[in-house]
C-alpha cells in the first residue's frame, strides 16, 4: 500500500464508523412511510453535513449521513480514456446487479463513479464494522482491478496487432 | 463489574424491552409488529404469549409494575394498553389523534397516565376515560420535529421531551386533580424550559430527586440541566453517540449506545460530571497461533487468508438501544438490564464501589 493511500483509507474508515450510527426513523412527512431520509431529503433536521474525503482531484469519497441512512459515493481513479471506459463498464456491471449487492445504489451520484446506500435495516442485519470493512476493501481492490484489466487489455491488443501484421510481413 | 446473565432471546434485533414487577416476565419487540412475552421458567426464557394488534413496527413498550398493564406504541400511528385477562392479554384502544408514527411511550410514576411521543411533532398525554372505556389524549403541540425520547418527573406532572430538531423541553402536563374532577381539559403544554443540544436528542431522564434533567445529544454529549439555577453542564466524549441513559443514584448515570457497552458517569464534585469509563471492559481475544495448517484450513473453508473473527470483544455484539432498572430502588440501582440489535437481553449486576475501583485501575 502506498504512503498516501493508508491515511486516506483511515480517514474514510473513521468517518464511516461515526456516520453509521443509524436508527429506525419513520417519515414525519408521509403517513406510514419509512424511507431513507438522505434520499428523500425533505426533512432538513435529520440530515447531517456531508463530508468529502479527497486523495487528489481524481479520487474522492462523499459521505452523506442522516438519521436512518448513509450514502457513500466513490470516485474511482481514471487517468486516461482506457481507464475511463474500463471503470464505466465495471461499475455498470455491478450496478446492473445492485439487488444482489444489497447496499449498492443503482445509480451513482453525479460526479462519482459508484454509490452505496446503507440504511438502518442493513446495520440491523449485518455487523457495522464489517460493512465499513467491505467499503474499505472495495476501495482498495477496485483500483487494482482496473489497472489489471488495463494491463491485460494492452497485452491482448499487442498480440492481436502482431497476429494481424504477420500476414503483411510474411 | 460482572455480567450476571446473558439471554440470547431472539436472533433478530430487539427494539425495546420491559420487565414486569417481579421480573418473571419480559415483553420484547423482535423488530416486527408483534409483542412477545417471555416467561422465566427455571432460568430459561420461554415464549408465553404473542400480542398482535399493531400492523407496523413497534417502537416502544412500557410495563407498569403496580397496575400490571403494558402500553405499546407503533409506527402504525396507534397505541394500545394491554390488560391481563385470564392467561391472555386484552388490548384497549388509545385515542391518540395523530397521523404519523408513534415513537416512544412511557407510564407516569403513578401509572394513571402515560405520554406518547410522535412523528407528528407532538406528544400525546393520555389518561383513562371511564365513561367510554378508552384512553383519551391531550396534545403538547409546541414542538418542531419528531419526538425521540421522553421521561416523567417523579412528581407525576412534569415531562421532559427530546426531539430530532436538537432541543430538549420540559413541560407541565395535566394534573391528577384535572383527571379526577372530570372537567374538560383544555391544554397540557405549559413550557417550563427549552434548551439547545448539539444533535438529535436520543435520550432524556430525570434524576431520582427530579432536580436534574440529563439528556443525550447525537454529538456524543451528555448534558445536565439543573432545576434551581437553569445551569447546563455538558460532558463531551470520544465515544460513538449514546442512545439511552439511566440514573443509578443522584450522582451516577449509565449510558448505552453505538459503542455496544455501558459507560458510567459520575458527579465528582457539585455540577462537575466526569466520564469514568466503560463498564464492560471486554475480554481480549486469544491470539490464534498462526501456523501453516490453520492458514490453509482458513483458505479452504472460508476463502480467506487471515483468521477473521467478526465478533466484538464486548458482551453485546451490536448497538444497545434500551436500558432499564432491574433491581434496587430508583435512587440506588443495584442491577440493570440492556437490550440491543443483537437480540440479547443482558442483566448487569451493578455495585458502585467495585465498579469504580475496577475503572480506576
Amino acid at each position: 500500500m502506498s504512503n498516501t493511500l493508508k491515511p486516506y483509507l483511515n480517514a474514510v474508515k473513521a468517518t464511516l464508523t461515526a456516520a453509521l450510527c443509524l436508527e429506525n426513523f419513520a417519515s414525519q412527512l408521509v403517513e406510514r412511510h419509512n424511507k431513507p431520509e438522505v434520499e428523500a431529503g425533505s426533512t432538513k433536521e435529520v440530515l447531517l453535513n456531508s463530508v468529502v474525503i479527497s486523495r487528489n482531484e481524481n479520487e474522492k469519497v462523499l459521505i452523506e449521513p442522516s438519521i436512518n441512512s448513509v450514502r457513500v459515493s466513490i470516485k474511482i481513479k481514471q487517468a486516461d480514456e482506457i481507464e475511463q471506459i474500463l471503470c464505466h463498464k465495471f461499475t455498470r456491471f455491478l450496478m446492473l446487479r445492485a439487488e444482489n449487492f444489497v447496499i449498492l445504489r443503482k445509480k451513482p451520484i453525479e460526479g462519482y463513479s459508484i454509490s452505496f446506500l446503507i440504511t438502518n435495516f442493513h446495520t440491523e442485519q449485518m455487523f457495522k464494522h464489517k460493512l465499513v470493512d467491505f467499503i474499505i476493501q472495495f476501495m482498495e481492490e477496485v483500483d487494482k482491478e482496473i489497472s489489471e484489466m488495463k494491463l491485460s487489455l494492452n497485452a491482448r491488443a499487442r498480440i492481436v496487432a502482431e497476429e494481424y501484421l504477420k500476414q503483411f510481413s510474411g | 463489574m460482572s455480567v450476571a446473565n446473558v439471554f440470547q432471546i431472539v436472533k433478530c434485533p430487539i427494539t425495546c424491552h420491559s420487565f414486569n414487577k417481579n421480573r418473571s416476565e419480559v415483553a420484547i419487540c423482535p423488530n416486527t409488529n408483534e409483542i412477545h412475552i417471555y416467561k422465566n421458567k427455571g432460568g430459561k426464557w420461554e415464549l408465553d404469549s404473542v400480542l398482535k394488534e399493531h400492523d407496523k413496527l413497534i417502537t416502544s413498550i412500557d410495563w407498569a409494575p403496580e397496575t400490571d398493564r403494558i402500553v405499546s406504541c407503533s409506527q402504525d400511528r396507534n397505541a394500545y394498553v394491554w390488560k391481563r385477562v385470564g392467561n391472555g392479554w386484552e388490548p384497549t384502544l388509545v385515542i391518540l389523534r395523530i397521523n404519523r408514527a408513534a415513537t416512544v411511550v412511557k407510564w407516569s410514576p403513578q401509572e394513571n397516565k402515560f405520554a406518547v411521543g410522535t412523528g407528528a411533532k407532538n406528544v400525546a398525554v393520555c389518561y383513562y376515560d371511564e365513561r367510554n372505556n378508552w384512553w383519551r389524549s391531550i396534545h403538547i403541540n409546541k414542538l418542531r420535529s419528531t419526538v425521540l425520547s421522553l421521561d416523567w418527573h417523579p412528581d407525576n406532572l412534569h415531562l421532559a421531551v427530546g426531539t430530532a430538531d436538537s432541543k430538549v423541553r420540559v413541560f407541565s402536563t395535566i394534573s391528577d386533580e384535572a383527571i379526577t374532577s372530570n372537567k374538560k381539559i383544555k391544554s397540557a403544554d405549559t413550557l417550563i424550559s427549552e434548551n439547545k443540544v448539539g444533535g438529535w436528542v436520543h435520550g432524556v431522564a430525570f434524576s431520582p430527586s427530579g432536580n436534574v434533567v440529563a439528556y443525550i445529544g447525537h454529538d456524543s454529549s451528555l448534558s445536565f440541566l439543573y432545576r434551581d439555577t437553569s445551569e447546563v453542564v455538558t460532558v463531551k466524549s470520544k465515544d460513538l453517540p449514546y442512545l439511552s441513559l439511566l440514573f443509578t443514584d443522584e450522582r451516577h448515570v449509565i449510558t448505552i449506545g453505538y459503542d455496544c457497552c455501558p459507560i458510567l458517569f459520575e458527579e465528582t464534585s457539585p455540577k462537575n460530571w466526569k466520564n469514568m469509563g466503560k463498564l464492560d471492559q471486554g475480554e481480549k481475544k486469544e491470539e490464534v497461533v498462526s501456523n501453516a495448517f490453520n492458514k490453509f484450513r482458513q483458505m479452504d473453508t472460508r476463502g480467506q487468508e487471515n483468521n477473521d473473527d467478526s465478533s466484538l470483544p464486548t458482551t453485546h455484539q451490536n448497538t444497545i438501544n434500551d436500558i432499564r432498572m432491574y433491581a434496587g430502588t430508583r435512587d440506588n440501582v443495584t442491577s440493570f438490564t440492556t437490550s440491543g440489535l443483537d437480540g440479547k437481553i443482558v442483566v448487569w449486576e451493578f455495585d458502585l464501589a467495585t465498579a469504580l475501583s475496577k475503572l480506576k485501575i
